[in-house]
């Protein structure tokens, strides 16, 4: 079983592995980064509206609940 | 000409909407979740966000063509396998108790969210993001 520090470090690795790929994009050019997907979700009314969505329940999850 | 006069005018609204959003985070920091105060914080965003994407509705109209198209898709593969490990991981810690000992993103938010300085980034963080998406 994995405890609460070997779970904290599990999100570090991810967090850090999402950074990493988008310093990867970023610097290579070679593929798209985070900024270029939302750009292109956004481009479209129905995913602007989604993503907004989105945000609106991650502060509301976040800080009011 | 255009340039310069495009940076003196978007510097000021900048700095100006960041201290807002950290005065506004300040202010959120002091509110505790399941309170009627915390509710009305963050609802007023929110309200805002529909406003504006209400005010560019029509001007924003469906996508043009653009020459990304190629590298977007190239980039899909990495993306959907980053976020595939994400979501499983987030199960995993969601299906096991405790939530101590298996944390989920909302338990690190809680964790961020205990102290004035970082509620205040994470709420900063959210504000910018909602306006990244709610301002074409």
């Amino acid at each position: 079983m994995i405890g609460r520090h070997g779970s904290l470090i599990v999100w570090a690795v991810l967090g850090a592995v999402v950074v990493a790929v988008q310093l990867a994009a970023v610097v290579s050019g070679r593929f798209a980064g985070v900024g270029e997907w939302v750009g292109r979700l956004t481009a479209r009314r129905v995913g602007r509206c989604l993503l907004v969505v989105a945000w609106m329940w991650l502060g509301w999850h976040a800080f009011a609940r | 000409v255009t340039l310069i006069r495009r940076m003196t005018t978007a510097r000021p609204r900048a700095a100006v909407l960041a201290v807002g959003a950290v005065g506004y985070g300040v202010l959120v920091s002091f509110t505790h979740l399941f309170t009627a105060a915390a509710d009305v914080a963050t609802a007023c965003p929110l309200v805002v966000a529909v406003v504006l994407v209400g005010a560019t509705w029509r001007s924003h109209g469906p996508a043009t063509a653009t020459g990304g198209l190629p590298v977007a898709r190239r980039g899909s593969l990495v993306w959907v396998s980053v976020f595939v490990i994400l979501a499983a991981w987030e199960l995993y810690c969601y299906a096991n108790q405790p939530r101590v000992m298996h944390p989920t993103f909302s338990s690190l938010i809680d964790l961020l969210d205990r102290t004035h300085v970082g509620k205040t980034a994470a709420v900063v963080v959210w504000l910018a993001l909602g306006w990244f998406l709610a301002v074409p």
